[in-house]
């Protein structure tokens, strides 16, 4: 009790001192949790550019100059819808599509109208009008260049290709030429075929047209999901004309990169023909494949270094922390020499010496400390948890500062402190 | 040396004094130089995005009244009210960064190989192949079908000899079809053509009819075209008839079937001729002109104005010509000499590739979205845009067709064809060349710096070139050059992040949809480059405020026991200016001294962290580049360590510390001059 009665008016006779290193002890701990908070951020932030950031990967033919037109076969597309993939007899434990998002593919059929009553039926298939399916805009060069030219009818916007409702969007031009219902919604039924496949199996299908382009094109352009039925109803095969994807975690590039390996080649302008050894129906790749990654790696590259600096940095700041926490009680203790010769030789033991001023010492460590976490907490709300390990090393060091001094100090002769010139 | 010599006497206390302000100084100086390094960091960061507005390529259809008459046209929706406001933007707005004009000229390479849609595979479209498309044949006719009323001739030839042809095109085996058209019966009179007749015939527009025919079928089967046989056509067609009868299908013109793995797909009888076949049209340019020029004046009225000679001949081109000897024989007379100037003029254009000059090769679309990407080499530097040097980039396809490589020289000569007009604002071919206009500039050669690859070779879309460009600094065309405001020819830079602003400027003047933006991603991760700096900055503030306390805790604990010492001087008669002096030198000897230390530590520690970090990171870490855009050295940045390091943090520390201390010290050794010497020696804490 005495103890603590001695230490507090000893603090209160000398408060600047006290306040001095109170505020010394909150600011080193609030830096220790700041510095603690920034690198793990840092990491959080570069796991946002890593998830935000799309990586374009685009299928190409070997030469790396054609990326549409390119009738990519149904063992290429089915790895991007399946849930499942194998790969030389055996399954893969995550299967290949669950490594990418964003898919983006485009097929040609050929289609003719119909009316009612007629066969499904398509006389010239060479010369008859594309029917194009796609799941953006942006996979066909002459509605990718009329984007903003299309008007959207009703509550239908560029997402209906991501659908698979039986909807459609024709040149302005065609439109007037077609027919409305009592509701004013306008239909066209088609008779579709694939020309590559057959000259003779067609199915229909029936649109609803909800929108329309600029221009007298007679393309027809429908979401990809029923062009990918009515090419099964056909072909009983699915193709794309172009594909591109991103990446689903960027941080799996690599790993990625090796499943790309198993079934597309590297671009290469002289296209030579690569060995696809481990296909048993192909002798050579049918197709390249370019990953846009540039950008990634630019953007990371310089943050994951400046990450990698502080990383380096920490422990050596941190280090320096405990170094001024262990001077500064140190200094503090050792100012008060005089004072405990003077209780030693007012009979104080040497043991209480050593509690009081300890005990003083432990005080303001512990406010200094709990006044840093609590206006971190108020701060952060501890979303990432304080360096506990550090600031108990810190005030550890602080304490182990003013008990080193303080345990010299009572061990010294007192008539040798009182001696001192100081 | 009194006040260095209490310092001497004290020396714990000086030690311990010092240690922690060195300390201090050291964890102050790197907490500078962390946030200096994260700005530099997240603007290369930034620096990677490109934010790029487009003008928009829509056209809206116009009427025009012209006196009494009705003009209809295809305008840009872009007026010329709209073209001003572009052009003051980089002024008006401040988040543009600037506006980038390409220009076109045309240069002539001597023994360049040019290319055309032909020698690439399902990409044959013969008005991409512009301006290679003259040919010229000896031949002999076999069928004429002449119709006078429109003044053509019809003509099915077979070819002796190819003069002038393209070299990516093959010379057909077959027969050459060709039009004739003939604007004065002087004109019909001079060709004299006769079946069986031999004949040289320069004409435009070369179609190379069996390989479009073969290329419709390759797309049609899914094949490719080195598939195509014309042994798999199959005349009998009967079967094939009565199923469309069947169907109550017109036959329209199916003439035979190609057949095909058990597929079959029509074939109508202009297929059949085209197969082994070429054609193309014969007609002087300068006939046009024979009749004068018309001009339509603004009150509506028409006036026909006669052409001038020189107007005439500048276009005058040979059209067809009977041989009655050789052809070398004929080349080289009196007669054949506009052949031979035609032949000359038509070489020099076979070698002549589309030039555009840029000021920011990244600022075109293509570059911009990854649709042409930089395979081998580098692009532009600052200082070649600058300085104009005379170094380009050529495509692959180029390159490879000419066994060109990095570091190669190729000779231009830039020119402008007569009367040269634009069509489009995107995929420009070269001029023809004109010996009336001649060269703009002598040869001179230029440096393949980097070759480029195009996604979709011969694409015809808004904002494509063809692979025949080559890319310069625009300072390099010393001549005239076409520019527009239009497709590949502009892009505006916006700041990054600015896309949103930009909207709606432009929506709030009225020109929606004038501009199409691009942002390569970056608005994906701007809120994170941004929050990145933030947490810098606040363990920036905290670390200020670390220092401050040591400074708070050094006056507390050092400077204020000088107290004493000041008193006793003072009774002793020291005076106040000595004491004051005694004050300062004692502290500031040991502030300037650990000053020092922690500036040249924290310096050094934070310079060979950063060292050792990105020299690791520039020769490291395989960057997996398997399947990857842009394997060049523009991947791989070079950084300028001197500005993450930045030296100058270290002498700033030590400064601000120097500074700091002393206006602290001298603003207590004044408060406590103005005391009372015993009041001073009086210690309230002991």
């Amino acid at each position: 009790m005495f103890i603590v009665e001695y230490a507090i008016n000893r603090m209160k006779r000398g408060r600047k001192g006290c306040i001095a290193l109170m505020m010394l002890t909150f600011s080193f701990v609030l830096y220790l949790c700041i510095l603690n908070n920034t690198l793990e951020k840092k990491e959080h932030q570069l796991d946002d550019i890593y998830q935000n950031l799309d990586v374009e990967c685009v299928v190409s033919n070997l030469r790396g100059t054609q990326t549409d037109n390119l009738y990519i076969k149904d063992y290429i597309v089915s790895l991007f819808l399946s849930d499942e993939s194998t790969f030389l007899g055996k399954k893969d434990v995550i299967p290949f599509s669950s490594y990418v998002k964003n898919l983006k593919f485009k097929l040609n059929l050929k289609y003719q109208y119909l009316v009612e009553g007629q066969e499904v039926f398509i006389s010239n298939l060479r010369d008859a009008d594309d029917l194009i399916g796609l799941t953006h805009l942006s996979t066909d060069s002459l509605i990718a260049q009329e984007s903003n030219a299309i008007t959207y009818f009703e509550n239908y916007s560029e997402s209906l290709f991501l659908s698979d409702e039986s909807v459609c969007i024709v040149s302005a031009d065609i439109f007037q030429t077609l027919s409305k219902d009592k509701e004013g919604n306008c239909y066209v039924r088609l008779a579709v075929g694939d020309s590559a496949y057959s000259e003779d199996i067609f199915a229909e299908q029936r649109f609803k047209v909800v929108g329309t382009y600029e221009g007298d094109n007679r393309n027809i352009y429908c979401p990809w999901e029923i062009i990918k039925a009515l090419s099964i109803k056909i072909t009983g095969m699915i193709h794309t004309d172009s594909l591109s994807f991103s990446i689903k975690n960027n941080r799996q590039i690599d790993i990625f990169k090796e499943l790309l390996a198993r079934y597309f080649t590297n671009v290469d302008i002289t296209g030579t023909l690569t060995d696809y050894e481990a296909s048993n129906v192909l002798t050579y790749y049918e197709y390249a494949i370019t990953v846009y990654d540039g950008t990634l790696n630019k953007t990371v590259s310089s943050i994951k270094d400046n990450i990698k600096v502080l990383e380096i940095l920490q422990p050596v700041i941190i280090m320096m922390s405990f170094f001024i926490g262990f001077l500064s009680s140190f200094l503090f203790v050792r100012n008060r020499k005089p004072e405990f010769a003077v209780m030693r030789s007012l009979g104080t033991k040497k043991g209480m010496v050593f509690g009081e001023a300890f005990f003083e010492q432990f005080f303001l460590g512990i406010i200094g400390t709990a006044l840093g976490l609590i206006v971190y907490y108020m701060s952060y709300h501890f979303e990432i948890r304080p360096p506990w390990d550090n600031i108990v090393a810190f005030l550890l060091c602080y304490l182990l500062g003013s008990g080193v001094v303080i345990f010299w100090i009572v061990n010294v002769k007192v008539m040798a402190i009182l001696k001192e010139k100081e | 040396m009194n006040s260095l010599k209490q310092l001497l006497r004290q020396p714990t206390q000086s030690m311990i004094c010092i240690i922690m302000l060195v300390l201090s100084g050291t964890v102050l100086c790197m907490s500078i130089g962390l946030y200096y390094s994260a700005n530099v960091t997240i603007k290369e960061a930034g620096s990677v995005y490109t934010t790029i507005a487009l003008p928009t390529n829509r056209t809206v259809k116009t009427q025009e009244m012209v006196g009494d008459r009705v003009f209809e046209s295809e305008q840009s929706v872009i007026t010329s009210e709209i073209r001003e406001w572009m052009n003051s933007l980089t002024d008006t707005n401040p988040e543009v960064k600037g506006a980038y004009q390409q220009q076109f000229i045309s240069a002539y390479s001597e023994g360049l190989h040019t290319l055309v849609s032909a020698m690439e595979e399902s990409n044959y479209s013969h008005s991409k192949d512009e301006p290679y498309r003259d040919a010229a044949f000896v031949v002999t006719i076999e069928s004429l079908d002449h119709d006078k009323t429109s003044q053509t001739v019809d003509v099915a030839a077979k070819i002796k000899e190819s003069l002038l042809l393209h070299e990516g095109y093959m010379p057909p085996e077959g027969s050459l079809h060709f039009t004739y058209r003939y604007f004065s019966e002087n004109e019909w009179n001079d060709a004299s053509l006769e079946i069986d007749g031999t004949y040289l015939v320069f004409g435009q527009n070369y179609v190379d009819s069996d390989l479009a025919l073969r290329q419709d079928i390759a797309e049609r089967f899914k094949i490719s075209m080195n598939e195509v046989d014309w042994n798999n056509i199959n005349y009998d067609i009967e079967d094939f008839v009565t199923d469309l009868k069947e169907h109550d299908f017109d036959i329209g013109n199916v003439a035979a079937l190609y057949e095909y793995n058990e597929k079959s797909s029509t074939l109508s009888i202009t297929d059949l001729e085209s197969i082994r076949s070429a054609r193309m049209s014969v007609q002087n340019p300068a006939s046009f002109l024979m009749g004068g020029h018309t001009v339509i004046h603004s009150d509506g009225t028409v006036e026909t104005v006669a052409a001038t000679d020189g107007e005439i001949n500048a276009v005058t081109l040979p059209t067809i010509a009977r041989l009655m000897t050789d052809v070398d024989t004929f080349l080289s007379s009196e007669e054949g000499k506009l052949w031979r100037d035609a032949f000359k003029q038509y070489e020099i254009t076979n070698q002549s590739v589309p030039v555009l000059g840029t000021d920011l090769l990244e600022s075109m679309f293509e570059f911009h979205q990854n649709r042409a990407i930089i395979t081998s080499g580098r692009s532009f530097t600052k200082d070649e845009y600058k300085s104009g040097n005379r170094v380009c980039l050529i495509s692959e396809s180029l390159a490879l067709a000419n066994d060109l490589k990095v570091g190669d020289v190729i000779p231009l000569a830039f020119y402008q064809g007569y009367d040269s007009y634009l069509e489009k604002n995107y995929n420009p071919p070269a001029d023809q060349y004109s010996s009336v206009v001649g060269f703009s500039t002598e040869s001179e050669s230029f440096e393949i710096i980097g070759i480029y690859r195009q996604s979709n070779l011969w694409a015809d879309t808004s904002y494509t070139f063809t692979p025949n460009t080559i890319f310069v600094p625009n300072k390099s065309i010393t001549c005239e050059a076409y520019t527009d405001n239009t497709g590949i020819f502009y892009t505006i830079i916006l700041k990054n992040g600015s896309i949103d602003k930009m909207k709606t400027y432009q929506e709030t003047l009225g020109y929606q949809d004038i501009f199409y933006f691009y942002d390569q991603g970056y608005s994906q991760i701007e809120d994170t480059l941004t929050d990145y700096l933030s947490t810098t900055r606040v363990m920036l503030i905290i670390g200020i405020t670390t220092w401050i306390a040591v400074l708070v805790l050094f006056h507390a604990l050092y400077v204020t026991k000088l107290k004493q010492t000041a008193g006793m001087m003072l009774s002793l008669g020291s005076g106040r200016k000595n004491t004051l002096i005694h004050i300062l030198t004692s502290t500031l000897s040991l502030v300037i001294f650990a000053s020092a230390i922690s500036g040249i530590l924290g310096y050094s520690m934070l310079g060979s962290i950063i060292d050792y970090v990105y020299s690791n990171a520039s020769t490291h870490e395989s960057i997996n580049t398997t399947f990857s855009a842009a394997i060049t050295s523009d991947t791989n940045l070079v950084r300028d360590l001197t500005v993450q390091k930045l030296p100058q943090i270290a002498v700033f520390v030590a400064v601000v510390q120097i500074l700091v201390f002393t206006f602290v010290i001298w603003i207590y050794g004044h408060s406590i001059m103005k005391k009372r010497p015993l009041k001073l020696m009086r210690n309230k804490e002991n």
